[in-house]
């Protein structure tokens, strides 16, 4: 009752009468809550897509009985269908395909038993067409195939058309005998799916006698685990048991570093908004304290006071949360499909059709929001309260330079810096298995150093002041004299001010080098790895993520030996296996061929134990990655699941390979066909002999095989730029969530600046009054700003380094390897220190403009 | 005041077997069992023609052989004659017991004889509006329960309406058949999930072929969709007596040749 | 109605040890107009600070209506600053947001008592003080003395023990700093005790007791002839 008196009677008047500076707070918090809105609005929805495709594509099955990625025999699905408690266990071919003619669209193929397949999964087959859709006819061609409605509008095909594909087998033509609606399957892959029969796709795509998949629904009454165990004893060992969800998990576990790094810049613009927060508070209370004297005076208790700034945070920070999560949901759908596009190219499929936002999740977040203001106006509310009466009313000079430079800070400082280091020690020393290797604590470091550094800005800023005072008074005259005494003695408002830069900059800097270092690495590892010529594949090699190339079979080698001007030419297959529940890139080339010519970065062991262990032996190698993480070292035994059953493989060297950040395996195309029979090829890398013209000799390939397929020859130099054009693509989105948090921090740096315009009143009065120009007024600010700036840039730089370098040590290096070495971006440095500087000085530009305009009169006799 | 008693009591027992000539609606069943038995043992060819909302219809033609196997199994072949594209696709049933049977389906480009799941028989056969049960002999009379509802004229025909409920699950809930009276086969039928009538035929044109009363047009609608089929018989015989090697899967393969 | 035994405050300042007062005694009994008096430091606002809980002794005791107002927590303080004593302030000190009648009933919001109740008396305060029609107006749109009388409404809205007023008329022209002196004056002889710092002789002259303090001890004490009580 009492602080809602409070509230109503003075609060309110402050907000009616005090807009601009509200919201100039408003639009910090609203910033910051809407970044990290947005950030995990993006990354439910692409999640979500994934989840919704799966769910739909699973439908009502309880477990999903998968082999190796080459499929398994159709037998299996009868043994199956003879376990107690089974309802219904239906066959799966699940294969990516290219529209040919026309466009090029990718399109999943799911092949299913159209006689009983409903019993698992919905279909709603379009009747509003006046040709009837057969089921008899569907069912009795092999040609016959049913694409979404939505495909269908976009392609302009109507039923009984006939449309071509490319698939394993070549090009095939297959005949539209209806309409899907869209709902269950048809949904997924954002309509671009078609169906077939099951026995019809295996014909299609060379599949014979072998299914992808088996859904298992289960008689009511019968559990998981045992229903699992009985399935289990009616196959051979190797195939793995799952549920759908055990399926998301896989690609939740994919995206989780995606999602990672994201909370981390997420995580740090909500500091810098708290910076921000603490900035607009403290201003308050500096500006309000005559009136907090009064109230005092006439009795208000120091909690009331405190109480009432504390209230108003909550109020106008929800407010501003609220606003926040508005804007939040703004940028997410302006950010979706660019997020979309990167996890595409670096992990999976994702077509993201619609934002998931649930009000909930946004409140909790606009919680967030309210509660890390709270925190950050704690200070100075309590602050608010300790202002005696007595010198409030008597408006007695203020200053806080007690409070923040005192011992306690620099030891709090040190403390923080040590803890920091202690933390950081501690996560590089623990086991990969220890939960103490994780994002939070790694993060939990970042904060604290953060923290540790902010403190010791007052007393980097005095030494920074003190350093540059000749420098200033020599070169800018009175003003920049005058600026360098203002910043000493509001030493601790501006201390902030250059922590809140310093945070943004820290920032920038930080992911701008991490960022590099990533793109150095990878770019380096890139023109180590790809050194064919020409690369043949029949869809275009980076089109979208997962394996949506259709793979060719492994005969065409020959053909394409045949080819005048081809050196050579090396088979490249990939697929995934399950090693330890996860999911683990297995890739496959002729490895006694690649050694010729393609220097590989080896980290552990050496060439000749590759070209002496690897071709057609049980040898494989690991990358950095899957060595780390599995602790597995040359020599050591490793067990992976092949059709046939687990086998062993030997490790003989570890590797450098960023092609999947969550592990990979090279093997020898001899073994590879040895145990999987999978006689297909993803990849033709094709070099060409030393006088020949390599478009010449990818002409002559395009032409020898355009009849049957239709195929991709791209120039090794091309698909180097492509690929560097991928991962460029990926960062597109950090570097926009960087823009965000500098822009913050240039709110900052107003307000700080506003305000210590507005409380020196009097003061630049006075100095008008014995005759300082308004210019040079305007310059004193000015420089005071940039000061402000140009300290927080170089400090924020420095602790960008730091941060990065903790950031590739502590997540990059684990997953990536070692391999990965920290670069400098000095260009993106130089280019925040200008930012902040040009930032900062054009921050100072309204306040130096509201200097110069003082009223002399009015200032002198204000009180 | 007797008289009024005796025209109460009267339209009170209307709804008893009494009123129906003293039989139950088992007993109607009963007999529709036995013609069905009799009708077994034949070759029929059709012509079944599917006929959409919008005016649009195809036609296809096929031979129906079946035969009784013992007092209660019975064997069904039917073989697509025309369209040329599904000439030769067949479908199979073997029936061990009234409720006990195997389906199969058989397609000549794929090669492949494909299992029929039996909860899928009240599904359309081939696409037609049918169901493959529709195909089937007759059913076991123990799995459903019988009720009379009324006795009706039908076009002309004295029938029962009687009110049929399945024991066991089945994709409809009940249907109701009007069984014309000493013919002792279905006139008209209704089939309702619950309350809503879904699918609805009727029987008519029947001529006595070897003793037998033989429905010559069957028309099938599905009410939801406004989908018809019609299935016209060109000739039946019975009494056709075919070997067992007419009913295996190898036969099944080649068309019943 | 007050009462300060061997009060005395010392503070540093700038490392130095500065005493603004050293042992005060002195009684004020009700319905006195007590003229405090001296040159600028003397410790004149120290002294009415004391008396009014916006300070505290570093020596000695002060009571109020035999409350004591040393050794005692903040928040008792402060209510004691809310609900015993009325100031009045050289600057006015009025809140520049709030109209004329939401000054006057502020200490009365402080105590959570809401608006709508206070509203009444705020207004018959300011009619009192001859501002009936100034009931909405916010202090920017009132004249130095009309600013003061909203005070001097302000500070007896919670029918306080004392009236403290430091150099009330500070500010003032000496047309209105009679009128506010006038109006002090009327409300003591309604029996109110009041307290009031002043340079001005003349001043001092409408009270019923003058004490003149020198370098932060008491110099004189003069009761005037016409004493009320």
């Amino acid at each position: 009752m009492k602080l809602l008196n409070l509230l109503r009677h003075i609060s309110l008047k402050h907000v009616r009468l005090q807009k601009a500076q509200l919201i100039m707070a408003v639009s910090g918090i609203c910033l910051g809550v809407a970044v990290m809105v947005s950030i995990d609005i993006v990354n439910r929805s692409v999640l979500r897509s994934f989840e919704d495709s799966i769910n739909q594509i699973t439908g009502r099955a309880a477990l999903q009985i998968t082999g190796t990625d080459s499929g398994f025999p159709e037998e299996m699905l009868d043994r199956v269908q003879g376990v107690a408690g089974v309802e219904y266990a239906v066959p799966v071919i699940e294969t990516n395909a290219n529209f040919s003619g026309g466009k090029e669209r990718a399109l999943m193929i799911l092949g299913i038993d159209v006689l009983q397949d409903h019993k698992i999964r919905d279909y709603s087959i379009t009747d509003e067409s006046a040709d009837i859709p057969d089921p008899l006819f569907f069912l009795a061609k092999r040609d016959s195939i049913l694409l979404t409605r939505s495909m269908a509008e976009q392609e302009g095909i109507k039923i009984d058309d006939e449309i071509k594909v490319q698939t394993v087998v070549g090009i095939k033509t297959f005949k539209v005998r209806g309409l899907l609606n869209p709902e269950g399957p048809a949904r997924v892959a954002g309509g671009d799916i078609a169906v077939m029969d099951v026995y019809a796709a295996q014909m299609a795509f060379g599949k014979e006698g072998r299914i992808d998949r088996i859904d298992v629904s289960f008689l009511p009454g019968e559990n998981y685990d045992t229903m699992q165990e009985r399935i289990a004893k009616v196959l051979p060992e190797g195939y793995n048991i799952d549920t759908p969800a055990g399926r998301t998990k896989q690609v939740e576990v994919l995206l989780g570093h995606f999602r990672n790094i994201m909370d981390l810049i997420g995580g740090m613009s909500l500091f810098v908004g708290m910076y921000l927060i603490y900035n607009a508070v403290s201003i308050a209370v500096v500006q309000r304290r005559k009136e907090i004297g009064i109230l005092r005076a006439l009795g208000a208790a120091k909690s009331q006071v405190a109480g009432m700034f504390l209230a108003e945070t909550v109020i106008v920070s929800a407010i501003a949360s609220l606003l926040g999560v508005c804007l939040g949901l703004v940028f997410a759908k302006a950010a979706i499909g660019l997020v979309a596009q990167s996890v595409t190219d670096m992990y999976v499929k994702a077509s993201v059709a619609e934002i998931s936002f649930s009000w909930s999740a946004g409140i909790g977040k606009a919680g967030i929001g309210v509660l890390a203001s709270l925190v950050a106006a704690a200070i100075p509310s309590l602050a608010s309260a300790r202002i005696s009466p007595v010198s409030a009313i008597r408006s007695l000079p203020y200053t806080d330079n007690g409070f923040l430079s005192g011992k306690g800070i620099k030891i709090a400082s040190i403390l923080c810096c040590l803890l920091a280091v202690v933390i950081i020690v501690v996560y590089k020393i623990a086991p990969t298995t220890s939960p103490v290797k994780s994002l939070g604590v790694i993060s939990s470091a970042v904060i604290v150093l953060l923290i540790g550094i902010s403190l010791a800005t007052p007393m980097l800023l005095g030494r920074a002041v003190s350093l540059s005072h000749g420098f200033l008074a020599f070169s800018l005259g009175t003003s920049g004299k005058l600026a360098g005494l203002n910043l000493q003695k509001n030493m601790a408002r501006n201390s902030v001010a250059v922590a809140a830069i310093l945070c943004s900059i820290a920032l920038f800097v930080s992911s701008a080098n991490t960022v590099h270092s990533l793109r150095r690495s990878m770019f380096d590892w890139i023109d180590s790895i790809i050194r064919a010529d020409i690369l043949v594949s029949s869809g275009h090699p980076l089109a979208t993520g997962g394996s949506p190339v259709i793979p060719m079979p492994g005969e065409m080698l020959t053909e394409i030996e045949k080819i005048p001007g081809v050196l050579s030419v090396e088979p490249f297959r990939k697929g995934y296996l399950t090693y330890n529940g996860k999911k683990v890139l297995l890739e496959v080339f002729d490895v006694a061929l690649r050694m010729e010519y393609c220097p590989t970065m080896i980290t552990q062991g050496n060439r000749e134990d590759m070209r002496q262990l690897l071709p057609d032996q049980d040898n494989i190698v690991v990358n950095e990655g899957f060595a780390t993480k599995y602790q597995v070292a040359p020599g050591d035994y490793l067990v992976l699941p092949t059709p046939l059953g687990p086998k062993h493989f030997g490790v003989a060297a570890v590797i450098v390979s960023y092609t999947s950040d969550s592990g990979c395996i090279w093997m020898d195309v001899n073994t590879y066909r040895r145990h999987w029979h999978d006689p297909l090829v993803d990849t033709f890398e094709v070099l060409v002999q030393p006088k020949a013209d390599i478009d010449t000799v990818r002409q002559a390939i395009l032409k020898r095989f355009g009849q049957e397929r239709k195929l991709f020859a791209l120039s090794g130099a091309a698909f180097k730029v492509e690929v560097r054009k991928m991962l460029d693509r990926s960062f597109v989105l950090t570097n926009a969530v960087n823009i965000i948090a500098l822009g913050i921090a240039g709110f900052g740096i107003i307000v700080t600046l506003l305000a210590s315009v507005l409380e020196r009143t009097r003061e630049i009065g006075i100095l008008r009054a014995i005759g300082m120009k308004k210019g040079e007024v305007a310059r004193m600010v000015i420089i005071e700003s940039m000061l402000i700036g140009v300290v927080g840039g170089v400090l924020g730089s420095a602790t960008g380094v730091l941060i990065g370098w903790i950031e590739l040590e502590g997540v990059f290096r684990l997953d990536l390897g070692s391999s990965i070495t920290y670069h400098v971006h000095y260009a993106a440095m130089a280019g925040a220190l200008l930012l902040a500087s040009c930032l900062s000085a054009l921050a100072g530009l309204y306040p130096a403009r509201r200097a110069a305009k003082t009223n002399i009169v009015e200032a002198l006799t204000y009180e | 005041m007797n008289r009024w008693l005796f025209i109460m009591l009267a339209t009170l027992l209307s709804g008893t077997p009494a009123a129906h000539g003293g039989m139950t609606g088992r007993e109607v069943y009963a007999k529709v069992h036995e013609v069905r038995i009799r009708s077994l043992d034949r070759q029929t060819e059709a012509t079944m023609t599917l006929l959409d909302k919008g005016g649009g219809t195809r036609s296809r033609s096929l031979v129906e052989y079946s035969k009784a196997a013992g007092s209660d199994a019975y064997q069904v072949l039917v073989v697509f004659k025309t369209p040329a594209d599904l000439k030769d696709v067949g479908f199979l049933i073997h029936a061990r017991t009234f409720s006990d049977r195997d389906l199969w389906a058989y397609f000549p480009e794929l090669k492949r004889i494909r299992r029929i799941p039996t909860s899928s028989q009240d599904d359309s056969f081939f696409g037609s509006d049918f169901s493959y049960d529709d195909f089937g002999g007759p059913p076991n009379l123990d799995d459903y329960s019988f009720t009379i509802l009324r006795d009706e004229v039908l076009d002309g025909t004295p029938c029962h309406v009687i009110e049929v409920t399945p024991k066991v699950r089945r994709k409809w809930s009940r249907y109701v058949a009007w069984v014309a009276k000493g013919q002792w086969i279905h006139r008209k039928i209704e089939y309702y999930r619950d309350k809503e009538l879904y699918r609805a035929g009727t029987f008519s044109d029947v001529r006595i072929v070897d003793d037998i009363p033989t429905p010559f047009t069957m028309k099938m609608e599905n009410i939801p969709t406004g989908h018809k089929t019609d299935l016209v018989i060109n000739s039946i015989r019975y009494h056709t007596s075919f070997p067992d090697e007419l009913f295996t899967q190898r036969a099944l393969e080649r068309a019943g040749k | 109605m007050i009462e300060l035994k061997n009060a005395g405050k010392q503070y540093r300042q700038g490392g130095r040890e500065i005493v603004a007062l050293r042992d005060i005694s002195l009684h004020i009994g009700q319905g006195e107009f007590l003229s405090i008096m001296g040159p600028s430091g003397s410790g004149k606002s120290t002294l009415l600070n004391l008396m009014g809980g916006l300070d505290q002794p570093t020596s000695g005791e002060v009571f109020i209506n035999n409350r004591p107002l040393h050794n005692i927590s903040d928040n008792e303080l402060t209510l004691i600053r809310r609900r015993h004593v009325g100031y009045i302030f050289q600057f006015f000190n009025l809140l520049p947001l709030l109209t004329a009648a939401e000054n006057v009933g502020l200490p009365l919001l402080l105590d959570g008592i809401p608006f709508s109740k206070i509203k009444p008396m705020a207004v018959a305060l300011l009619e009192k003080v001859g501002l009936g029609q100034r009931i909405e107006h916010r202090p920017e749109q009132l004249s130095g003395g009309e600013m003061q009388r909203v005070a001097i409404a302000r500070a007896l809205i919670t029918t306080p023990a004392v009236i403290l007023a430091d150099e009330p008329t500070g500010n003032l022209d000496s047309h209105t700093s009679e009128e506010i002196f006038l109006l002090l004056k009327a409300l003591n002889d309604q029996g109110q005790t009041i307290v009031m710092v002043t340079h001005d002789s003349k001043a001092a002259a409408y009270g019923t007791r003058i004490i003149t303090l020198k370098d932060g001890a008491l110099a004189e004490d003069i009761a005037l002839g016409e004493c009320a009580s």
